[in-house]
Parts: structure tokens; sequence; C-alpha cells
């Protein structure tokens, strides 16, 4: 009971300073720089996509073209190239598609390519005097081809590149386990309508179809295409969880958190990563000055005399500051969210979504957030007990206040360098390198940019691992700041 | 009389290696303003931290109300209210909010608090931040704060410093009020002599971190003041004077400026007159010096 006391006095003397109000106040503003941000990179994605546009169209292509086929120094076949690219571009011009602004996949273009590899194959079939059948079978392949485009016909797109598949199963160029794959791979690309539309909003579509088409190929061949090993039993695991999850994102049309035009993805990340910035500031500014100020104002002798033992009165100030915390932790996120529906009111948030045990759940994104914020707050935690470790040994709050921000902010550099070089497995046991558990909590978050290069570097530590670590390394500072606050004289 | 509320047995601290507390033992009865006596750094306000536990105790015992510090110091503390060198406070908050923190922690309630503020006639500036105070309403806002509680026994360390001659008077009737009305048990340090003598009913004078003398302010002047008094004596002659005084009562006769002391048996004083006069010496002032404070201090201590 009389602790509680303590703690709330420990509350309202730290909230009463001018500093706290300040930075309170600068956290939930930086809520707002978070929005300015999202907002500046949609006028940049806007800004980029316009004069994309603007540097060149077909026509220019066209007429560079014409010009080239008037050359007469050209031979037979080079000519005959330059009048198969010239007619892909006047096709897509017919068809409205202009070649030189198609960042992302599209189906016509990829059509369109054919068709023009298809007539530059011609063109050699033709000088080298192949049999008419031959040519026949080319020249109708182009026009089917043509038809497609003009019709606008995405199914049968489909429906000829299962019929090549069959063709080469036919032929014996893929086996049959081969075959299956590439046709519900296809099957996939026509339910989910991948590539159709050419737009950037849809481009995770198609990132996402790769991947699970290079995972599938991996299980499949049971060797990771990209390390070139063979695949661990939990490797396997690992892989069939990103397919469900993809596919759950296909199902449900939920983009992957690299999707450029999510701004208010964007806006959640942001607000996450500018707000706990400030809020850690703050804690380390409230608890490296904890001790330190009130035996430099002297004003720890009222609460030394009052009748309580000195580890209490210290106890009370983590209680407090953890306390303080966590209020903190739950105003940003709700705040961060009730701004973030209402500014982005056509682009609700997503949940977050995880694989466990071979099946998808979801957690409701406001929760998400909190929870979010409270694991990413464990590092705040750390950084706090650092403060109050030095506050209370060395006695001085510029020193454990400057110490104390300088680690936060230089750690992650200064840790990737060291990890970059040393490659002793005995730095994973560093405690900076088990920070970012967040990561590791949710791994299919958002991460725009690498903000804890930390974490990126040590992918092989499991979340078990970093734990220990942490609650050791809290348990010396612990010790260190209480052994010294009861035994040191004040003087 | 009564039992001591303050209890310090043989109390020593060291620094390193050097003896700074050096067997130390008082006691302060309930209701009495004890004066602790010292120059600059023999010892008073490290008696005083350890006896607020601020600092570990090397030897001895310290005893509050019956409670050991080392071994009860939550019991020990609950009796126990005072102002270590300066009264520091929270200086971004009012006087009440800083009292009411304190309250929190005593189980003061709200009336003590306006009386306390009253009785330090801080009822004015309660509601100020406490940065915006001068010194001795800082001095009066501590006390309040060390009396919200109603402790025991109040420990005071140089309470006097840095206030005005209208500051040391209130704060000495505050003192002195809280002593008769409450029983509160007082200890002040200063090393100030002559706020001691106006204000302490005993005094212990520390040196070296040793107590060289305790008693009671009245029996310490009056002992002083036995057959022996220093005398004053102002003549426009004063050759003339010190020659016959040597001659004819005492060799102890010193000249300073336009003056003579003199030091004789107190049945001797009316000799001085007579000699002086019957030499035909114009006297102007003969006065008998008061025995002070000070001089007992310097007596004691040595002077340095």
């Amino acid at each position: 009971m009389k602790f509680l006391k303590l703690c709330q006095n420990e509350v309202i003397k730290t909230i009463k300073k001018k500093s706290t109000k300040l930075m309170i106040i600068l956290t939930l503003v930086s809520i707002l720089g978070a929005l300015g941000f999202s907002y500046l990179i949609k006028v940049l994605n806007d800004f980029t996509s316009e004069t994309i546009l603007y540097v060149s169209n077909n026509e220019e292509t066209i007429k560079h073209l014409e010009n080239e086929l008037t050359d007469n120094s050209l031979s037979e076949r080079e000519k005959g190239y330059v009048q198969a690219q010239l007619d892909m571009y006047n096709l897509a011009n017919e068809n409205d598609i202009n070649l030189n602004n198609i960042m992302y996949s599209y189906w016509k273009v990829e059509v369109l390519n054919v068709i023009t590899q298809e007539k530059v194959n011609l063109v050699d079939l033709k000088l080298q005097q192949a049999n008419n059948t031959e040519i026949q079978a080319k020249e109708s392949l182009i026009n089917e081809l043509i038809s497609i485009i003009k019709e606008d016909n995405y199914n049968k797109y489909i429906d000829i590149q299962k019929q090549q598949e069959k063709e080469s199963l036919d032929k014996k160029e893929i086996t049959e386990k081969q075959y299956n794959l590439d046709i519900e791979i296809l099957d996939l690309m026509q339910k989910y309508e991948i590539n159709k539309t050419g737009a950037m909003e849809d481009s995770w579509k198609t990132s996402l179809l790769d991947e699970i088409r290079i995972l599938k190929n991996n299980l499949l061949t049971g060797i990771d295409s990209n390390s070139g090993k063979v695949l661990t039993v939990e490797k396997q695991q690992e892989q069939e969880d990103v397919i469900k999850l993809d596919l759950y994102r296909l199902e449900n049309n939920i983009p992957t958190t690299d999707s450029l035009t999510d701004y208010r993805m964007y806006y959640d990340y942001m607000a996450i990563a500018f707000t706990s910035t400030f809020l850690s500031i703050m804690m380390i500014m409230i608890t490296g000055s904890a001790i330190s100020t009130e035996i430099s104002k002297g004003t720890i002798k009222f609460w030394l005399i009052t009748p309580n033992k000195r580890w209490k009165i210290l106890l009370s100030k983590i209680v407090s500051a953890v306390l303080i915390l966590l209020v903190m932790i739950l105003v940003i996120s709700v705040l961060s969210d009730i701004i973030g529906t209402i500014v982005f009111r056509d682009n609700p948030a997503q949940d977050y979504i995880y694989v466990k045990n071979g099946e998808v759940h979801k957690i409701n994104h406001n929760l998400y957030t909190i929870l979010y914020n409270l694991v990413n707050s464990i590092d705040i935690l750390m950084f706090m007990l650092f403060a109050l470790m030095l506050s209370t040994v060395t006695r001085s709050t510029a020193t454990s206040v400057g110490i104390s921000i300088a680690t936060y902010i230089g750690s992650g550099g200064i840790m990737s360098l060291i990890n970059s070089f040393v490659k002793y497995d005995f730095i994973k046991f560093i405690p900076f390198n088990n920070l970012g558990l967040v990561d590791k909590v949710f791994p299919n978050a958002v991460s725009y940019m690498q903000l804890e290069t930390i974490s990126s570097m040590l992918n092989n530590v499991s979340i078990g691992f970093s734990v220990s670590v942490l609650v050791v390394c809290a348990i010396l500072m612990l010790v260190t700041m209480f052994d010294s606050f009861n035994k040191r004289d004040i003087i | 009389m009564s039992n001591p509320v303050l209890e310090i047995k043989n109390v020593s601290k060291y620094f390193g290696k050097t003896k700074v507390i050096d067997n130390i033992s008082l006691s302060v009865n309930e209701g009495e303003i004890f004066g602790f006596l010292g120059p600059n750094g023999a010892g008073k306000t490290t008696t005083i931290k350890m006896a607020l536990g601020l600092l570990s105790i090397d030897e001895g015992n310290i005893i509050i109300n019956g409670n050991d510090i080392k071994k009860s110091f939550e019991k020990a503390m609950e009796n126990i209210g005072g102002i270590v060198e300066n009264p520091d406070m929270y200086g971004y908050m009012t006087g009440r909010e800083n009292l009411k923190l304190y309250a929190r922690l005593r189980n003061v309630s709200q009336d003590r608090i306006d009386k306390v503020i009253k009785l330090v006639n801080m009822e004015k500036a309660a509601d100020q931040k406490v940065s915006k105070y001068s010194l001795g309403m800082k001095q009066r806002m501590g006390l309040a704060l060390t009396l919200l509680h109603e402790p025991k026994i109040l420990i005071l360390d140089e309470p006097t410093n840095g206030l005005d001659p209208a500051g040391i008077k209130s704060l000495r009737d505050i003192l002195k009020t809280i002593a008769k009305e409450e029983k509160t048990a007082i200890l002040v340090s200063s090393h100030i002599i002559a706020e001691m003598q106006a204000m302490c009913d005993k005094i212990a004078m520390i040196k070296n971190g040793k107590i060289i003398k305790i008693s009671d302010i009245d029996s310490l002047l009056k002992h002083e003041d036995n057959d022996n008094v220093e005398c004053i004596v102002k003549v426009k002659q004063i050759e003339k004077a010190v020659k016959l005084l040597q001659e004819n009562l005492t060799k102890d006769v010193k000249q300073e400026q336009d003056a003579i002391i003199l030091n004789i048996n107190k049945k001797d004083l009316s000799k001085v007159t007579k000699i002086l006069v019957s030499n035909d010496i114009d006297v102007e002032e003969i006065t008998q010096k008061e025995t002070t404070l000070e001089d007992i201090f310097f007596d004691t201590t040595g002077k340095e």
C-alpha cells in the first residue's frame, strides 16, 4: 500500500516535469510526422509515374523505327527484324498500350513480345526457304495471338500457355510433376487475374505468384534454389507456411507488406518508427535523470528519510517508469490507429496474418498495433534500465542520458559493422544483437526500411535465446543499480 | 525528567581511513531544543546525516524513540523529520504540491497540511512554484514539510544559513513554538554562536569529530561567571592608569586601543574606581563584560 503511494508520487513528479510534458507532446505529434511522410511518398509516387508518361511514348519509337526502315544499307533480314518491332509498336498503339511505360508485368506486353519473337523467327524461316506448312503454322499462331490482344481475351492467353505446357509434356521436355506444377500456377494466375491490368497496384500479385512458383518448385525438387542446399524438414515447413500465407493473401486480396501503394500500411509503419524513437528518448530522459537529478538537487533526502527502505524507493522509480511507458504505448497505438482510420478512409488497414500449425490466423489490426508496440517496447525497457543504472552509478544526469541516447541511436550501426566483420558465433551473446525481438515475434510485419539493422543480421538466433540473453542482461543491470543505491552514502 | 527521543551512542564514522566522527554520544529529550555547535568541517552535518539514515553508521548506535536505525529503519524513520543542508524541493511544483507528495507517504490529512502551512506563515505563497521562493520561504516551507507528520524529533542542519535577521527571528519563533506546543525535540546545528545562545536549551560543542562539552545553556553561562570578571575601563590618561592598576591591584591588565581590560575578582571591582579617582584620572566609563557563549566556545575549543 505504502509502495503504491511511492509509485504514485513518482508518476506525479515525472509527469509534472516540463521535459516530460514536452516529450509526450513531441511523441504524439510525431504521429502527424508519419502522416506527412506517407503523404510525401504518395506525392513522389504520383510524380514518378507522371514523368515517365511524359518522357516517351509509342509514337516517338514508331517514328524512329520508320526512319530506320528507309535506311538502304540494312540487309533483308535486318529489315525484317525492324519491321517486326515496328509491327509490335503499331499493335500496341492500336490497343492503348504504352510500351515505354510498362514497369509491371502485363499479359498483353508478354504476348506482344511473343508475337515479335515469332515474327523474327518467321523472317528467318522465310529466308531459309522453309516449307510452307511450317510458315503457315507460324503465321496462324501470330494471327491468333494478335486476335487475343484485340479481343482482350485474358483467358485465352492462359489457355495457350497451358497448351504449350501440354506440348512440352508430350515432347517429354518436362516431367509430369513439373507439368502439374506449371498448370497449377497458371490456374492460380487465371483465378486471381494476375498480370491482367499491368497496374502498379496489382504488381504485388505478380511477385507473390513468382514466390509461390519458386517455393513449390523447391518443395518439388527438395533443393533450395536460393542457397543450392537440400531443404531440411524445418525449412520445408517454413516454405509451406509461406505458400499458405501467399495463397491467403491472393484469396482475400491482402497486398503484401512491401506493396508500394498501400499508404495506410506505410503510415502505420512510420508511426511506429517515429513514436518509438521519441518514446525511447523520453523514457531514457526520465530514467536517466531519476536518481542523479534527485541527488544533485538534494530532493532524494526527503524520500530517504521517509520510513521506506532504499530499495523500495528505487523500485518505485522503475515501476512508475514502466507504468508511464505502458500508458504511452496504449495512447500512441489507439491514437495512431484512429488518425490512420480517419485519414485513410478508402484504404482500410490490414489485419496481421500468420500461419500456425498449418493454419492461417488473423489478428485484428487495432489489437495488433497494440501488441506490436508492446513487444517493440521491450527494447525501450532495456534502454530504460541501462539509463537508470548509469544514473544510479554515475549520479550524473548528463552522463547517463547522453550515453544512453548515444547507445540507443548508435548501437544499430556499430553492431551491424561488428557483425559483418566478426564471424565468430559468440557475437550472438552480445545483448544488442538480441534486441529487436519484435521482428522475430511478428516476422510478417511491415518493414519498408531496415531501421533495426541489428536483428536482420543474426537470423539464426531464436526468440527463446534472445529473451534469455535480455533477461540475464536486465538482471545484471538491476543488481548493479540496487547494490549501488543501497550501499553508497548520500553526501 | 522525560525519555530521550534521540540517542546517539558512541558513534564513529570513517571516510576512507580518516575518522571524521570520533565516539560521539548525546541525547535529546522531548520539547528540548538542542544546539549542535562547531566550526565548519567539525562533523555536524555528518552526524546529522547518520541520524537521518543518509549515511551508514560505522560504529555505535543511533536510537530514535526507542528504535535502532540500523535494525528497524522504517520504524525509526516514522518519528523523524529533518532538513539537511538546504531545504530542497521540486522547483517545478508549488509548495502545496510538494507537501502533498510528502503527505501521501506519511498518511497526513489535508487539515494538517493547512495547519502546518499556517504555522510557518506560508499561507500566501503556498500555491506558488517553489522555484520562485526566496531562501527564507524555502526554509519555512522545508520546515513545514518536515513537520507534516508530527515527528517526535526534528533535525535541522544549519537552518538559518542565508537568512536575513528577520528570517532568523521568525524561524527561531517557529521552532520555539513547536518545541513548546507539539513537544517536539529539536536538534539544530550551526556554526553561528549568537544564534545558538538565543535559541537552544542545551548545547553540544563539537570539534574535529569529537564532542568537547555538553551542557545546559543557563548553567554554562552561569558557571563561567564565577569569581573573576572582565572589566573594561575607559579613561583619558591610559598609560598612567595601566601603571597604577598594575601596581595596586593586579598584573592582569591589558591595553586595547583606547580601553583597558582587566581580569579581577568581583570583590575588587569597587577598588578600581577608588584607585583611579584618587589618582586624579578622568574616568569615562567602567563596564563589566558579559560572558557570552562565544567566549566559552573559544575557551573550550581554543582559538584558531
